[in-house]
């Protein structure tokens, strides 16, 4: 790391050359996502209560991490508050970046679904408060199954999945079987393949981390990826990810689809009905885990009020202010992060997802296990996942366009990922 | 003042600057390039501090070699590149000849045609690969429907059914499959930049030599040859000069590609910066130097080829 | 005549169709961008919409009163007007002295100055983002400014040497003999002479600094965040959004696309790169 005295004057020095920012003033930088923006209108309230000015930076997902990573890097300074998941939160905590975040009695800390704690913390200790969590789980329309005579259980087995995709799958009136991720990035296309290798029994890594993408398990999950979303997916699978699938789905496109559970917030369609993800015989189901939670960068001279801030924003009561909030209401509060939201009758009778969300969200486990030894479900918590992920997500992607055989593309991502863990240290 | 001195005095601003603004950078990288550097690392962490300890050698060179995609992103990214150029310089010279002359209205088209040249890149690329070229939502996949919709009704119909009956369902393009991310981007650029190869090339249109022409056609010449023989060459330096900022312009295509594909079957090598640059900034600043050195291989064959006229 | 009469046949129908039809083709995605930019999310990818729609200016309501338009475009229009007076500034007497003073090495200066542009900055990003941390300019009007003028300064140089060698060198030495300073014969001769050429460059110049999206995204948070980073954070929101999507895209090129149009002559007129003799 560089030097941190100097950091700090001069971090301390940039601000206020920069003129703007007071001990009142916090900068926020966020994901462009629906509860995100709601709350830049509900923290509004914040801010006439506190006196604390709230500075939103919106930025892509990709450019978020870019630059969240290049200030926490650097020593931070740039912002007060950022916006991390799952993946960054646990080794970012480790080597220090974000502060540990410790809230008062009334906060209920034991009320974050033990999921979603356990996969921002360290060692124990939280480092990112969830603002809202998802798992995964299947969305379908039910008036096509049933018009097609199949159907679809919870944690029904893939070979079923398929049958049914490929029973409702009518392309010349514009209706595919099947819409799932197929956009290269470790937290697009991978984060759906994951669930589906972990499903078929297999994991990323080893015990003694080395990649395991050669596996009979990668193999038989990937073939069947491929299979079902080239025979009964839209054209330009490998383009679409969670934005571009909830268009297609709205506009009725997508017989069927396996996302994030926010996404049944989102949609418009009729006869949508849910079910928890399939899996095919293993202990682990094929779901994924995730949050956009809150930190605070090392560096933030505004360390205080940041996490007064924070505890406010992922606190009971902010729900409460989304769902009494005059432009939002019980549909729009965020979920996945407390147990308590479940259990307002309010957002019960709003959100007609709301069971089965608390369902998939629970049946995820982030921790290591026999089968896989590092924290994360469709990710591994480590510093080089988001590179191997990112290489190993473009050979799916070139998997998926018919460009390579599923054998070529899991060899070479084999061989990129064996590279970059050798590079890193893991082993000679 | 004397002459010689004063003319390095108006030129030392520019000059240093420019020195310092690309020194500091290309040291940094260098020194990045020979050490073990990653942002963050839980086995190793004396390797997340730049220093002299943790000197490599050329083993990040060595990596980056040897990674994955290294060559295919020198190779691409000749291939954009070329193909643009080529792209924009035939369109834009056939444009420029086009619209030389007076006609109605071409003062409208003029602006209609240089339009593109102004659009931001990150929004030529999600208004390319979102709204026009999508499969399904996009222009393309709506068109696309609307065909083969048009066709399916006209399979019935009496008489001629049974000639549409024998038309294939047409199957609208993926343009951010491997194999086909790179046309997106190089159709894009090629949009955003031929305008600027017309404008160029209009220019030096205006100043063609209109008695010469006149000569010409009174010996008959007809307008193939007045283009080849009186058009073309006097277009050479223009093209020239329009070949050679576009290379540098388009060696470090980012956004485009980063919109289009993620890097899926369309890279360069400022994207595999960007993707090692995400932790390990040893591999990172050593592909910068490959970079470097690439640039410095383009910038001396362009010099070869317009440094004469440019000093003339 | 008889070939006069055949090509102008040609000449008054079907060059200006054609014309017309190329001039059209270029502009339409820019117009299918602002038309959808009036649909709502859920109207862009309807193709019962495709032309028939009730236009709504919500998305623009909501960039403004959501985004913070303004402040981008305004952060814009200072990083980008005053990074083209700096850039002109330093360039000018530069391209000054090497027109009419070269030297064996000005040829080669030139081309260096060139080859600085093709530095990859995804390699810097990080000592950048440290370096000027610790200078306290992160984030700053002044270093976007000197970003982008740095950026640009060996395009803008290499297009006035261009210019400015046109220029006949006795014009300037007749200048030197009325007992001009350097800085009399620039501004009383060179710049007047030159004003054309001058005036095309600053207008280039202007284009690409509006238009950059690699530094003005990275070294900025919200003080000098311009256009590109308004961009960047509403390219891929949550969602459907081809509609509020467009409406930014429309706002952030809309005022450099109208300058162009009033401009078009002087490109046209300008965009030599001494390629003409």
């Amino acid at each position: 790391m560089f030097k941190k005295n100097a950091l700090r004057a001069a971090t301390a020095l940039s601000l206020v050359t920069a003129g703007s920012v007071s001990a009142e003033t916090l900068t926020i930088a966020i994901v462009n996502n629906g509860h995100m923006i709601n709350m830049q209108t509900v923290a509004e309230a914040y801010t006439k209560e506190t006196g604390v000015e709230l500075n939103w930076v919106s930025l892509e997902e990709g450019v978020l991490r870019e630059q969240v990573t290049s200030d926490t890097a650097t020593g931070g300074g740039q912002y007060d508050i950022i916006n991390i998941g799952m993946q960054e939160a646990p080794i970012w905590g480790a080597a220090g970046w974000i502060e540990p975040l410790n809230f008062s009695a009334d906060y209920d800390v034991d009320d974050i679904l033990p999921a979603m704690r356990n996969g921002l913390s360290h060692e124990g200790q939280l480092y990112a408060a969830p603002f809202y969590g998802e798992s995964s789980m299947v969305m379908y329309r039910k008036d096509l199954m049933d018009a097609a005579g199949v159907s679809i259980t919870d944690n029904d087995s893939w070979d079923n999945v398929k049958a049914a995709a490929a029973a409702i799958h009518d392309p010349a009136n514009g209706v595919y079987g099947a819409c799932l991720r197929g956009k290269p990035g470790w937290g697009d296309n991978m984060a759906f393949i994951t669930t589906v290798v972990n499903s078929f029994g297999g994991a990323w890594f080893d015990a003694d981390m080395r990649p395991v993408l050669d596996s009979a398990e990668w193999n038989a999950a990937i073939n069947f990826y491929v299979d079902l979303l080239g025979n009964y997916g839209p054209p330009g699978s490998e383009g679409n990810s969670f934005n571009e699938i909830l268009a297609l789905y709205n506009e009725g496109k997508c017989g069927m689809w396996i996302d994030a559970t926010i996404a049944a917030s989102f949609l418009e369609v009729d006869g949508v009905a849910y079910a928890q993800s399939p899996n095919a015989g293993n202990p682990v189901g094929a779901n994924w885990l995730w949050a956009w939670a809150m930190a605070i960068p090392a560096g933030s001279p505004n360390a205080d009020a940041a996490a007064d801030f924070i505890e406010w924003a992922t606190s009971k009561e902010y729900v409460k202010a989304v769902g009494n909030h005059a432009e939002y209401g019980w549909g729009s509060v965020p979920t996945g992060q407390r147990a308590s939201t479940y259990a307002i009758p309010e957002f019960q009778a709003a959100a007609g997802f709301a069971a089965a969300e608390l369902a998939a969200i629970e049946s995820a486990a982030p921790g290591a296990t026999d089968l896989k030894p590092y924290v994360g479900v469709q990710f591994a918590a480590i510093p080089e996942f988001p590179e191997v992920g990112s290489a190993v997500a473009q050979e799916m992607a070139a998997a998926l366009s018919g460009a390579k055989s599923v054998e070529d593309a899991l060899a070479a991502s084999q061989k990129a990922a064996d590279s970059i863990m050798k590079e890193a240290g893991y082993y000679d | 003042m004397s002459d010689r001195k004063l003319p390095r005095l108006l030129q030392t601003p520019a000059v240093l600057l420019l020195l310092v603004w690309m020194l500091i950078p290309l040291g940094m990288t260098l020194y990045f390039s020979f050490i073990r550097y990653v942002l963050n690392s839980l086995r190793r962490p004396e390797w997340t501090t730049p220093s002299f300890s943790n000197w490599r050698g050329f083993g990040n060179y060595e990596f980056v070699l040897n990674s994955k995609d290294f060559l295919f992103a020198i190779q691409n990214s000749l291939f954009i590149v070329c193909s643009i150029l080529f792209l924009t310089v035939i369109l834009g010279v056939l444009i420029a000849v086009l619209i030389n002359k007076t006609f109605p209205g071409q003062g409208i088209v003029r602006v209609l045609l240089i339009s593109p040249f102004f659009v931001m890149p990150a929004v030529n690329a999600v208004l390319w690969i979102n709204m026009i070229l999508d499969p399904v939502l996009g222009l393309q996949g709506i068109a696309v429907g609307g065909i083969n919709e048009l066709i399916d009704g006209l399979k019935d119909a009496p008489l001629v059914g049974w000639f549409f009956g024998m038309w294939p369902e047409l199957q609208p393009i993926s343009f951010r499959a491997t194999q086909t991310s790179a046309y997106a981007v190089i159709i894009m650029v090629t949009w955003q930049w031929t305008p600027f190869a017309v404008l160029i090339f209009m220019t030096s249109l205006q100043s063609e030599d209109q008695q010469q022409k006149e000569a010409a056609v009174l010996d008959g010449a007809n307008t193939w040859s007045q283009f080849r023989f009186l058009t073309l060459p006097h277009l050479a330096r223009p093209i020239a000069i329009v070949v050679m900022i576009q290379a540098i312009f388009h060696l470090s295509l980012y956004a485009e590609i980063e919109i289009v594909s993620r890097g899926n079957g369309n890279k360069n090598l400022p994207y595999l910066i960007g993707e090692f640059a995400n932790n390990n900034i040893g591999a990172a600043s050593a592909t910068g130097i490959f970079a470097v050195i690439l640039a410095n291989i383009v910038a001396i064959f362009l010099l070869r080829m317009i440094g004469k006229t440019l000093m003339e | 005549m008889a070939i006069v009469a055949k090509t102008s046949r040609f000449g008054k129908y079907g060059r200006p169709t054609l014309a017309w039809v190329v001039g059209l083709l270029f502009f339409f995605p820019i117009f299918w961008m602002v038309l959808t930019s009036f649909k709502t999310d859920a109207d862009a990818v309807k193709p019962e919409h495709l032309i028939f729609f009730k236009p709504t200016f919500d998305n623009y309501i909501n960039m403004t009163e959501n985004y913070d338009y303004w402040r981008f475009a305004k952060n814009s229009v200072i990083t980008a007007v005053m990074a083209t007076v700096f850039t002109l500034f330093v360039g000018i007497p530069c391209a000054y002295a090497m027109a009419f003073n070269p030297s064996r090495a000005t040829k080669d200066v030139l081309m260096w100055m060139l080859s600085t542009k093709m530095l990859p900055a995804a390699a810097v990003l990080y000592p950048m983002t440290f370096i000027t941390k610790t200078a306290g300019l992160f984030d700053t009007h002044f270093l976007i400014i000197l970003v982008l003028s740095l950026i640009n300064m060996p395009i803008v140089i290499w297009m006035l040497f261009t210019y400015f060698k046109e220029i006949p060198k006795d014009i300037i030495e007749a200048g030197q003999m009325d007992g001009a300073n350097t800085w009399g014969e620039i501004k009383e001769i060179l710049i007047p002479l030159a004003w054309g050429g001058i005036a095309s460059t600053a207008l280039l110049c202007f284009i690409f600094c509006w238009n950059e999206a690699y530094w003005t995204v990275r070294l900025t948070t919200t003080d000098a965040a311009t256009l590109s980073k308004l961009i960047e954070g509403n390219r891929a929101p949550e969602g459907l959004f081809f509609g509020r999507l467009s409406a930014v895209s429309a706002a952030a090129v809309g005022p450099i696309v109208v300058l162009g149009w009033f401009c078009q002559k002087q490109l046209v007129q300008g965009l030599t790169f001494g390629a003409v003799k």
